[in-house]
């Protein structure tokens, strides 16, 4: 699954953190340093799976009870973000017959 | 919640907004909080209208202004009804103590903010210096970095490193590596500290020696490859002199030769013997060395003194002298920082007092506690267009020109702002060449309000003004080393 920040979204990011402001609701929001490595990776256009890798390296090394933690983080964390609409989708994953990793042209609609 | 254009007439934002442009792209800073953003046409006209109060967004602009006051709150140039952001300093902390572990010296540079010499008498011995190492540690501080002279002509000084790093704390070392003469030294410096800082004056003998001494060039040299082999990536500490400034290129080759993480260009500072030495360095000499960083190929790991503001809100109160750095020299006095030894700051003596009495005392408490934003100490700061970002400069250079650490050098602020802005162009994206190219423009600071220059841009002319001399300075004021002498037992 790959996911962009929302057209309705305005973000910027120091370092480690992430600011965002939703157009449509008038919602201020500040991601830690963990939220904001996800958004900002979001943002390079990186699949969803590549992240949980990325993370997973990082933080869990070999520990596979631990990875498993933090990809359920991630993914309930992005699917929080596609919820509320601060994310769109760009292109879904193998199990929506849409090679993750592949990036496909932007057919979604905005949020 | 309420959209940010239905706020339009209770937005603030600072009076003081400076922009600085490059194209048609505009930079505009915050003083007071550090923060900065790039902005377009559209989007600095939007902050204008709101600088001038006018009672809605331009027209044109339709629903793009809500998405540019977005923009604008989340750089923290425009601030949300009823929200302005409030700055308080944080209770410092001791971070690094430097330790002169002795004024013994082998070399006799001529600009040593340390005057040293020969070791001074009444040197702290070896129980006392672990002693010293103990009470550091106990004061929660992070990283004892020992200085001297040269802290290699100490023989306990791998003790000392040794129980420090039992302790728990990390040991640095700055010296001139003419000691590392043999792999086996330079391998238990790799074992012991956690930094080496090399200084070295040039990158040929010829523009090393004049100031380092006949053969140095060909010592330290070896003690680098030494310590290259033994693993080592040093830090290099470069003095630049109006009389070396022009060899910089020599300098980045011979660097280039090396594994090293930086080369940190200090700026020649009448401090110590530095004050008699009959040199001054002066914004030309600071304009030669942005120049070449910005442009010489093999500059990317030479580090330029002043702020670096990277990221945004990363607001300095002040220097840290007296609160996050602490400097006790060889014979146990305890003062501010390094470069700053005058007998009024004197803070205490770890034989009279334990250390961590002197740190609560009046004089380290007094530097420590003013900031840009409040005190007497900084008053000088308050208008400046970067203040938040520099936190006042280093005083002890401040001192060498005004004779008084609460006065600022205007010619000292002139290069800070010069490298606060032209870093913040940096840390935006622009070019090393765009700074070179259109130089005055992003340099030249103009207020959001009305377009003009900041008052304070070029308050460093009178300076400038031949027979010019500190209006206020008090002698009683001086760091000795500032005069240029020392008495034994307060040696600066």
């Amino acid at each position: 699954m790959i996911l962009r920040p929302s057209d309705y979204v305005v973000w910027t990011g120091d370092g480690d953190e992430v600011r965002l402001y939703d157009t449509m609701t008038g919602d201020f929001q500040t991601l830690n340093a963990t939220a904001a490595r996800i958004w900002q990776l979001i943002a390079q256009g990186r699949p969803v799976s590549a992240i949980v890798a990325e993370l997973v390296t990082d933080f869990a090394a070999d520990d596979a009870g631990e990875a498993q933690v933090i990809e359920g983080d991630i993914r309930e964390f992005v699917a929080a973000l596609h919820a509320a609409r601060l994310v769109v989708l760009v292109a879904q994953d193998a199990e929506s017959a849409v090679s993750d990793g592949e990036v496909v042209a932007d057919a979604s609609a905005s949020a | 919640m309420m959209k940010i254009t239905a706020t339009w007439p209770e937005l603030t934002l600072p009076e003081d907004l400076v922009y600085f442009r490059c194209r048609d792209q505009y930079l505009v800073a915050n003083p007071g909080l550090a923060t900065w953003a790039v902005l377009g046409e559209t989007e600095l006209s939007v902050l204008r209208s709101l600088a001038i109060g006018k009672p809605a967004p331009p027209v044109g602009i339709g629903p793009d202004s809500e998405r540019i006051l977005a923009r604008l709150v989340l750089h923290w140039l425009v601030y949300l009804p009823g929200r302005p952001p409030q700055v308080r300093q944080p209770r410092s902390s001791l971070r690094e103590v430097y330790y002169a572990i002795t004024d013994g010296c082998n070399l006799r540079c001529p600009y040593c903010y340390a005057s040293s010499t020969r070791k001074l008498p009444g040197e702290l011995v070896t129980t006392e210096s672990l002693d010293l190492v103990d009470q550091v540690a106990a004061l929660g501080a992070e990283t004892l970095i020992l200085t001297g002279g040269e802290p290699l002509l100490r023989r306990d000084i791998f003790d000392v490193a040794d129980h420090a790093r039992r302790q728990g704390l990390l040991v640095n070392i700055i010296t001139n590596a003419t000691r590392i003469r043999d792999a086996a030294t330079a391998r238990r410096m790799a074992d012991t500290f956690a930094t080496i800082t090399v200084s070295l004056d040039g990158g040929t003998a010829e523009t090393h020696e004049p100031t380092r001494g006949k053969g140095t060039f060909a010592q330290t040299a070896r003690g680098l490859s030494l310590l290259n082999e033994a693993g080592v990536q040093p830090m290099i500490n470069h003095v630049v002199t109006p009389g070396n400034i022009q060899f910089l290129d020599k300098l980045a080759e011979f660097a280039s030769g090396l594994k090293f993480r930086g080369v940190r260009l200090m700026q020649h500072a009448e401090i110590g013997r530095g004050a008699g030495d009959g040199m001054r360095y002066a914004f030309d000499h600071h304009m030669a060395v942005q120049r070449f960083i910005w442009t010489h190929p093999l500059a990317s790991k030479l580090i330029p003194e002043g702020p670096k503001p990277a990221r945004q809100c990363d607001i300095r109160a002040n220097c840290g002298l007296g609160g996050n750095e602490i400097y006790i020299n060889s014979l146990g006095d305890v003062y501010p920082c390094k470069l700053v030894t005058g007998p009024l700051h004197k803070a205490g003596n770890l034989r009279d007092r334990p250390l961590g009495d002197i740190y609560q005392g009046p004089v380290l408490a007094d530097m420590r506690t003013n900031s840009v934003f409040e005190g007497e100490n900084l008053a000088d700061c308050r208008r400046c267009y970067i203040r938040a970002s520099c936190g006042g400069g280093c005083r002890a250079y401040h001192a060498a020109m005004t004779g008084d650490l609460k006065r600022n050098s205007r010619t000292l602020c002139r290069m800070l702002r010069h490298s606060a802005v032209t870093r913040f162009w940096l840390a935006s994206g622009f070019t090393g060449r765009d700074l070179a190219e259109h130089h005055d423009e992003m340099t030249t600071p103009r207020l959001v309000r009305d377009d003009a220059v900041h008052p304070v841009f070029e308050d460093w002319r009178p300076e400038a003004e031949p027979g010019w001399r500190p209006a206020a300075a008090s002698r009683r004021d001086l760091p000795l080393a500032v005069l240029g002498g020392a008495t034994p037992g307060e040696r600066a």
